[in-house]
């Protein structure tokens, strides 16, 4: 194993720096929208990663606190709209989850900015392209993650 | 053909038996109501086709040997060239070879088809894989297919890792083929590191009954029995009342619209073909509960017939209730305030003259949407009741009578409903628009003798002089029954307080729950061609289920670790389709176990179990911990 040992930094100028977004998905509703972004071609920002669950209410708060973890420099977890889960309530857990995620993400002094919860129905390939891109933009500005210990991919 | 020019086929039956006809070629609607109507049909046709099946014959396959050290393969895929048009294939294949546990790595131009599938089968064997990578489009729509070919050759289908390549990524970052093909590499490489911790799954099977419970003996439950005891599946008809019938019976209704046909008619002919098709009725009995799942559903029965009854699948059919308006428009104070209920049983007695507390009424005024489109209420439409006011105004006015009818909005959206409205009209029936949020004022001292409105056309204050009033209520969710089986079925309800559908257009009588479909107004407020049609759709769907032997299980389920499990309950009390429940192994110990058939797989409890004692299969911990650490590692040595 050869982790690459680059610096990661902020860097002002021409070379613009890019976030390293892990994005939690349920296959039912927001894994759905951003396949519905790409069969309208919807472009936006690159810079994040889609792990699928079945449902929202299976995003544990372990699974985000390794990615910050791990250095991601933003999380986004999204599920169905409420009233619209595929297992009726699954979306209302996952709330309640991503409620304790936060004050778990706020006692590792990491912005709150970094952490974000959207409901993104399948239909909806538009809003996830702008909310991927305005998460994306947010993350930017504030930087690469205090917690990145440099063994990112970038 | 009707005068229209549409196909005359209410229900689905044309003039000539053995075809049928659906969806806007009979009238137009949204296609909801369309695919519930073609489902309807196929279950007309299949009354012609009972016998006929065709059986699906299958060679069982010999099961490859998927244990040892992940052995891995690729497959990356062209799409033509809507992958390769972004992505460098050949640099995303080398890249794949060189990351851990991949024994083989290839492009292949189409993956999906039949030359891309012979290609997969062909990998899979010259390598000895145990786990297969797809990078290509997304598995929502082309797992499936994958999975089928994987089992054919009998490479278990949970061993497949499908890397999504072109949906999320070479079609929405086309301008940017540098970020584009560095995010492939990346959802590679998790997709990799998910793929060695698959596990084999294996799809478990319990045995179907092959009957069915339908629960409401309305039209819709008389006629989702009639079509499932017809194609000789036994059905039982359970009727808490001590007739059949509902709102088609007396003294309920005396013509349906817009064809003036008697409803004992239509009952009458219903009723025999329930009789002539074998099913059970059992009146004056309640379902108390049920337990189990689809093709295993047992039902306790109470009242004139007590049992326990075993079922496959259940049709919920108890009908809706209708809007009670208590003291609104002086309906408890004044006699002459009546609803369209009690003004249609006066109409059952006698439908050449109306009496009012011993007066003919010389004037009548008809109240819409009492109960409907209020949000304090019922937010929707009860779609009913503009069809049947206007039938009743009709009655009425050829009683002599003059008749006011007050609305919001007249919505005639069932098959010959305009037609009525605009004969109405014709006959000199008045139609005041009152506006958005407006209700009209019922006054007088002892009796009603006036309604006062703001007439939205005219833009002025009216009174018109009555000597009836109507109000035209709309449908209610039936309790306790709705909230009665919400809580015993898991069938969810909606925002309104019916039941809801599954999908409105995928399933539109379908519920999360499977082998539990719906029929008629439980599921929201219809009339009765759009319930018969319903009723028959839902016996359709449920016969889709009774005709197979088996039902196959869903094995991407959560599972308790016994040993880890200190028997909180957190599991039981969240889970909606209450999958997990407390079972008591020895003296005062509690664990948790998983009922496989009753798990959606959701994986919500796995993330709640405060002892980490539940795995959510397919969706494990370590799965989805692989895929971030791959994400921040490049690994690529072996």
């Amino acid at each position: 194993m050869t982790p690459t040992k680059t610096k990661r930094k902020a860097k002002s100028g021409s070379t613009k720096w890019n976030p390293n977004i892990v994005v939690f998905a349920c296959n039912w509703c927001s894994y759905a929208g951003a396949d519905t972004a790409g069969v309208s071609r919807i472009q936006h920002e690159p810079h994040f990663r889609m792990i699928r669950v079945m449902c929202s209410g299976r995003i544990q708060p372990g699974f985000v606190l390794k990615a910050f973890e791990r250095g991601a420099d933003g999380v986004l977890v999204s599920g169905c709209h409420i009233g619209d889960c595929h297992y009726i309530f699954g979306n209302e857990r996952a709330l309640e989850q991503f409620e304790k995620t936060k004050n778990m993400v706020r006692l590792l002094g990491l912005e709150e900015g970094r952490l974000r919860l959207e409901w993104i129905s399948a239909a909806e390939g538009a809003r996830f392209a702008e909310v991927i891109n305005d998460f994306t933009a947010q993350v930017r500005k504030l930087g690469p993650s205090p917690l990145n210990t440099g063994n990112g991919e970038r | 053909m009707g005068p229209e020019g549409i196909a005359e086929a209410p229900a689905g039956e044309s003039t000539r038996d053995g075809i049928f006809v659906c969806g806007s070629a009979v009238g137009p609607q949204i296609i909801p109501d369309c695919v519930a109507q073609a489902s309807a049909v196929a279950a007309r046709a299949q009354l012609f086709l009972t016998g006929h099946r065709v059986e699906k014959h299958e060679e069982p396959v010999e099961l490859l040997d998927v244990t040892g050290k992940p052995r891995i393969g690729i497959l990356v895929c062209h799409c033509g060239i809507n992958i390769a048009g972004v992505l460098d294939i050949d640099d995303l294949v080398q890249y794949a070879t060189a990351l851990p546990d991949v024994v083989a790595a290839a492009g292949s131009t189409f993956a999906c088809s039949t030359t891309g599938q012979d290609e997969l089968v062909e990998l899979i064997r010259e390598h000895n894989l145990n786990r297969l990578v797809i990078a290509a489009c997304t598995p929502r729509t082309h797992e499936p297919i994958f999975r089928e070919t994987c089992t054919h050759i009998g490479f278990n289908p949970y061993l497949i890792e499908m890397v999504n390549i072109r949906d999320q990524c070479s079609w929405v970052h086309t301008g940017q083929p540098v970020e584009a093909q560095e995010k492939a590499r990346t959802l590679i490489r998790m997709g990799v590191a998910r793929a060695r911790q698959l596990e084999p799954l294996f799809e478990g099977e319990v045995p179907m009954m092959h009957s069915a419970l339908v629960i409401g003996g309305g039209i819709a439950g008389i006629q989702a029995a009639t079509d499932l005891a017809v194609q000789g599946f036994p059905v039982t008809l359970v009727e808490k009342e001590g007739q059949l019938g509902g709102r088609l019976a007396k003294p309920h209704l005396k013509y349906l619209y817009p064809n003036m046909r008697p409803a004992t008619e239509v009952l009458e002919a219903k009723l025999k073909l329930l009789e002539e098709s074998g099913a059970r009725v059992l009146l004056n009995t309640d379902v108390e509960s049920i337990t189990g799942y689809v093709g295993n559903f047992e039902a306790n029965l109470t009242g004139e017939t007590e049992e326990l009854l075993q079922v496959g699948a259940i049709i919920l059919a108890v009908g809706a209730d209708l809007y009670d308006p208590e003291e609104e428009y002086g309906y408890s104070k004044f006699p002459n305030v009546i609803t369209s209920q009690e003004l249609e049983t006066m109409l059952v007695e006698d439908d050449k003259n109306v009496e009012i507390a011993g007066s003919r009424p010389r004037s009548a005024s008809f109240v819409l949407c009492v109960g409907s489109r209020d949000p304090e209420h019922f937010p929707g439409c009860s779609r009913y009741c503009c069809p049947t006011a206007i039938k009743q105004a009709i009655l009425l006015r050829r009683m002599g009578m003059d008749i006011t009818i007050f609305y919001r909005d007249i919505r005639t959206i069932s098959t010959g409903a305009e037609e009525m409205y605009r004969e109405a009209r014709g006959l000199g029936v008045l139609f005041i628009r009152i506006p958005e949020g407006d209700k009209v004022q019922v006054s007088g001292t002892d009796h009603a003798e006036s309604v006062r409105c703001f007439d939205d056309l005219l833009g002025r204050h009216l009174e018109v002089p009555t000597d009836l009033v109507v109000l035209s209520v709309g449908m209610q969710p039936k309790q306790p029954e709705t909230s009665k089986f919400h809580d015993i079925l898991k069938v969810s309800v909606g925002l309104d307080g019916f039941f809801m559908e599954l999908h409105p257009e995928l399933g539109p009588v379908e519920t999360p729950v499977e082998g539990v479909l719906l029929a008629g107004t439980a599921q929201g407020p219809k009339d009765i061609v759009d319930t018969v049609a319903q009723a028959s759709a839902a016996a359709a769907k449920a016969s889709i289920f009774l005709a197979h032997d088996t039902v196959s299980l869903n094995p991407a389920v959560s599972e308790v670790i016994e040993e880890k499990c200190r028997g909180c309950g957190t599991c039981a009390e969240i889970c909606e389709f209450h999958a997990p429940a407390l079972v008591e192994i020895e003296p005062g110990t509690f664990v948790a176990r998983i009922n496989a058939s009753l798990c959606k797989g959701c994986g919500t409890c796995t993330s709640w179990c405060p002892s980490g004692a539940i795995v959510s299969k397919h969706f494990t911990d370590r799965q989805v911990h692989a895929m971030i650490d791959a994400l921040f590692t490049t690994e690529t040595s072996k």
